[in-house]
């Protein structure tokens, strides 16, 4: 399989006044087409770091990192938004949906920026929530918006669908659901997706499990017969 | 600890707060400067009629003996009289360039009872020299010093005249010939003090006077001694006699004040108005945003008090800083309106002023508004319990607009505009006041160049319209009607000569009366035209008087109602005559008629007191070089000069308007510019996570454009009929005796106003770009809603 995104030696370092914080400290990792990735780690391991960095929404101190060869810390602000409106599909543990705008809307906004964008319709139905179309992020239960949030994300049709900690604010049975459909996403459309969690059973679902331990690669683990969502449980 | 709060988040936003103060000094500047002109103007003046004893009364004889006075002090009520000469008469120019008219007033001497002279430089003229004073605008304008000769016509001879100094009198503050003339032209009119020993000679009119004023004794109105008076004089050849109130430059300084009061009591009114708006919004949103440092205040055990007095501390520094900027400004801008002033009125000691009352009232004001509005912006304070406060607001429903009804509409827009759309509606309140400022700051922009446009239009009415004629030779003494139109058709390179007969009367209908003069003008005259609303020319009825629509009102006739005429001149008797047409006319208070009919009114052969000329324009200086020496020639109007003066001189006071656009400028920007820091903090999640998806500034930035455009866009709406309803208003406080102001807005006025809006909304995006870059898509982002 085709590497997609690949990063060396990568550092971040953050300056907040005289403090400074060194939450990346020289990761290499290699993400293949197809892959479903977990990264495991507790809290200020650096991995949601590393998903912002790998997600163009923010750049390294030093290192490399590659999308299909091309390098990002170089680029300037316009580029990275090119390389998000392009590439990457985001999924927040808070769902970030536009209050205003409807179900249907919300989805539409991405894929008129998206230069491939699949049926917002079709991919509404896919979530389960075509007959949800019409109704403003207000009027939908948590689980319903974090569907919403997925399918905004899916029908861009990104290379690469970021999620982080998307199933921290729900509970289980929705969190399961959330799972399923981007386990769906990664074996039907062969994109790969990485999902950053601190809840380690999530792990069982993925190709490869990669453990973040004070900025710096602790292990990891390939996984030869990952179950499905359904199968999961924490 | 509070304070220092109060600091740190002033720092933090402080271009919002920057804007609203801005408007709040643009209201206070406003007010403060135009309040002290008046103030000024009034006191100036008061003084100068005091100290040099501005006359009550003023009549006009033909000729009389000097001995009138004291005939005229005998009539009871009547304290001083002064009698003295007064003619006008023409410099004496060999090119024939420019027309100038000197008005003599003869003066006994520097103690003269009424009217005394106020010298500004040089000497008096000695008694019995040719020897004159000129206002100081008269001598700059044509460029004359003291020792310097000027030449005058008088009865057909060239008298070489010494200027020996510069002086004032509180007769001619404005120092205009006629009411016909609407501002003053130092060029071509000037006031000249010569003693009555040198110019009566000359004027043959020794031992004589033509013309006398008085004041009247502590107590006395006019009105009861305009009887005994006229009774006095009539049989010298009384043609005018009028009070103060209506001695033309007094009148034509009460109208200014009059327009300056009004500007002075609305003006400021809608500047403050537009920030207090901007300040309930930032407070209201404030209070809203510290939702829950407010509901950690109030547990810890601060009172409603002490939190809403943190809140409005807001308020009081902006209308504290506010009001003393302005009221500095606007003591400062007092200045500046003194010189302007000063440029067309000869006022003694105008001058700008700082006044601790002003600054004062001012600041009291200008915290009266901000307080009251901040209360209101922030008592939400109240009613929230602490822990109510710490818990986020409920989520404001989000739902459809009626715009989405409209068909087609809605399915035109993509989803950014969508977006847009529904934001307009999301906050109403906010949306509505925005709306109001923009149309405010739209509406003082169209309104302030419409006054140019009104004024243009009078000019070119009047001189485009009505009086079609080059040249206006105006007679000393009547002459027969064909006589002179045979004359002046002789004149070289003239296409069409008119003869008109202007009569001073009195007309008056029932109880209602008013000194006017009626114009005779031939009945299918073409250099002076009667028009119709619509611009379409009136035929002037064989007999019967055409009025203006001013007159009519002040009379209260409509055609077919009979008048009472009575004339100053000819046997003097009293006429029944029937109104047949009313005629728009904004400057003046018209009245005309047939030209032989009004001879015969006078019972007098057809006769003429001024001949039009329309001529070949390459001739126009050679007849006015050949006619200025005339026997009978008492003046040479050129109306094309006094239209392109006219005209030179509205470029010159463009710059209060463009003070005025600049200002509601600032305002529209800073509405603008507020609402849009507002969105920004409100909305900066959704913002971010538009970043997210892959949306550029520009596209980001886009959506609040459409937004705001959406909300300018009605303002503008908004702001047209408001335009309308403020030069209304405006043409309604301004309008007097002899100024009747239509209201005109031309497709240009709004087309500046609609630019000025554009510029405004996207100087505010511009200012909100940077804002957009700065926001940071990690912070926002990981923060629970």
């Amino acid at each position: 399989m085709e590497t997609i995104i690949q990063t060396r030696n990568l550092h971040k370092t953050f300056y907040n006044g005289e403090v400074s914080v060194h939450a990346l400290k020289g990761v290499n990792l290699d993400f293949r087409e197809g892959e479903l990735v977990v990264i495991l780690g507790p809290s200020g391991s650096g991995k949601s770091t590393m998903l912002n960095i790998l997600g163009g929404m923010d750049t390294p101190t030093q290192g490399e990192i590659l999308y299909r060869g091309t390098p990002l810390q170089n680029m300037n602000k316009y580029e990275l938004t090119m390389f998000r409106r392009k590439a990457v599909g985001f999924i927040f543990q808070f769902y970030n949906l536009m209050p205003n705008l409807t179900t249907y809307e919300n989805v539409a906004l991405a894929t008129e920026i998206a230069d491939n964008p699949l049926d917002t319709a079709q991919v509404l139905d896919e979530v389960g929530l075509g007959d949800r179309k019409d109704h403003f992020p207000s009027q939908l239960s948590g689980g319903q918006q974090q569907r919403v949030a997925i399918a905004r994300a899916i029908a861009k049709n990104p290379d690469l669908l970021l999620c982080d900690e998307p199933t921290g604010a729900l509970d289980y049975e929705t969190g399961k659901q959330v799972l399923d459909f981007l386990q769906k996403f990664n074996r039907t459309m062969g994109k790969t997706v990485l999902v950053i969690t601190h809840n380690a059973g999530i792990g069982k679902m993925a190709d490869r499990v990669v453990y973040f331990r004070d900025g710096r690669i602790d292990k990891v683990e390939v996984n030869p017969h990952p179950v499905t969502a359904e199968e999961v449980s924490w | 600890m509070l304070k220092r709060k109060l600091w740190r988040d002033i720092k933090g936003n402080y271009g919002a707060y920057v804007a609203c103060i801005s408007v709040l000094v643009i209201g206070m500047m406003l007010y403060v400067s135009l309040s002290l002109t008046l103030d000024s103007m009034n006191t100036s003046i008061e003084d100068y009629y005091r100290k040099h004893d501005f006359a009550q009364g003023f009549a006009r004889i033909v000729k009389g003996s000097a001995g009138l006075t004291e005939d005229l002090a005998r009539v009871k009520g009547i304290n001083q009289v002064m009698g003295r000469v007064v003619q006008d008469v023409m410099v004496y120019r060999p090119e024939g360039e420019d027309t100038t008219t000197v008005r003599l007033v003869s003066f006994s001497g520097p103690d003269q009872p009424l009217n005394r002279f106020r010298l500004e430089g040089g000497r008096i003229p000695v008694a019995g020299e040719k020897e004159i004073m000129v206002s100081p605008a008269f001598l700059a304008a044509n460029k004359l010093q003291f020792g310097d000769m000027i030449p005058l016509i008088i009865k057909g001879r060239e008298v070489k005249f010494r200027v020996t100094g510069a002086a004032i009198s509180p007769e001619y503050i404005y120092e205009i010939p006629n009411g016909l003339t609407l501002a003053p032209d130092p060029k071509a009119f000037g006031v000249g003090f010569v003693p009555y020993s040198t110019v009566a000679p000359l004027l043959e009119m020794d031992g004589q006077i033509n013309d006398l004023t008085f004041t009247l004794e502590d107590g006395n109105d006019f009105r009861r001694v305009e009887q005994p008076v006229t009774r006095v004089l009539e049989h010298y050849g009384l043609s005018q006699l009028n009070a103060r109130k209506d001695q033309l430059s007094h009148s034509m300084l009460e109208q200014e004040m009059v327009g300056l009061k009004a500007s002075a009591s609305t003006t400021p009114v809608i500047f403050l108005l537009v920030a207090a708006g901007i300040l309930y919004i930032m407070l209201r949103r404030m209070v809203e945003q510290q939702r829950g440092q407010i509901g950690i205040l109030k547990a810890f055990g601060f009172n409603n008090r002490e939190i809403i007095g943190h809140y409005l501390g807001y308020a009081l520094l902006i209308g504290g800083l506010g009001g003393l900027l302005g009221g500095l400004a606007g003591s400062w801008m007092s200045y500046a309106f003194a010189k302007l002033y000063q440029q067309f009125y000869n006022i003694p000691d105008l001058k700008g002023q700082f006044s601790l009352t002003y600054l004062v009232v001012g600041l009291l004001l200008s915290l009266g508004f901000s307080v009251i509005a901040g209360y209101q912006g922030c008592k939400g304070v109240l009613v929230l319990s602490p822990a109510e406060a710490m818990r986020p607001p409920a989520p404001k429903a989000a739902g459809r607009t009626w715009l989405e009804k409209i068909q087609g509409f809605w399915e035109m827009l993509n989803t950014q505009g969508k977006m847009a759309v529904r934001n307009v509606f999301r906050n109403k309140q906010r949306s509505i006041l925005t709306v109001i400022g923009i149309a405010c700051a739209f509406s003082i922009m169209v309104s302030s160049r419409a006054m140019f446009d009104t004024t243009y239009f009078l000019i070119n009415f009047q001189y485009d319209q009505v009086e079609k004629y080059d040249l206006k030779i105006s007679l000393q003494q009547y002459v027969d009607k064909t006589q002179g139109i045979t004359a002046g058709k002789h004149l070289e390179g003239v296409r069409e000569a008119e003869a008109i007969l202007e009569v001073p009367v009195t007309i008056s209908h029932k109880w209602l009366e008013k000194d006017t003069a009626v114009i005779g003008l031939s009945k299918e005259s073409k250099l002076y035209r009667l028009l119709n609303q619509n611009g379409e020319p009136v035929a002037v009825p064989d007999s019967g008087l055409v009025i203006s629509n001013q007159l009519a009102k002040i009379l209260n006739v409509k055609p077919g109602d009979m008048v009472t005429v009575k004339p100053f001149l000819g046997d003097r008797k009293e006429r029944l005559v029937t109104v047949r047409k009313v005629v728009p006319q904004y400057v003046g208070l018209g009245a005309y008629m047939e030209i032989d009919a009004l001879s015969k009114v006078l019972q007098a052969p057809p006769v003429t007191s001024a001949i039009l000329l329309k001529l070949d324009q390459d001739k126009v200086a050679e007849v006015r070089k050949y006619l200025q020496g005339g026997q009978n020639v008492l003046g040479i109007f050129d109306k094309t000069k006094m239209k392109a003066q006219f005209e030179q001189l509205m470029e010159s006071t463009s710059a209060s308007q463009a003070i005025m656009l600049s200002f509601s400028f600032i305002t529209g920007f800073a509405i603008v510019y507020n609402v849009n820091l507002i969105a920004l903090s409100e909305r900066e999640r959704e913002l971010a996570t538009l970043m997210v998806l892959g949306m550029t500034e520009r596209e980001i930035g886009r959506i609040l454009v459409i937004e705001q455009g959406i909300l300018s866009f009605v303002g503008v709406l908004l702001g047209i009929p408001l335009s309308y309803g403020m030069l209304s208003a405006i043409a309604d406080k301004m309008a007097t005796d002899i100024f009747n102001m239509p209201v005109i807005m031309e497709p240009g006025s709004l087309a500046l106003g609609f630019v000025g809006a554009v510029l405004f909304l996207l100087a505010a995006q511009w200012k909100t770009k940077g804002k957009i870059s700065q926001l940071s898509m990690l912070d926002v982002l990981k923060q629970q809603e």
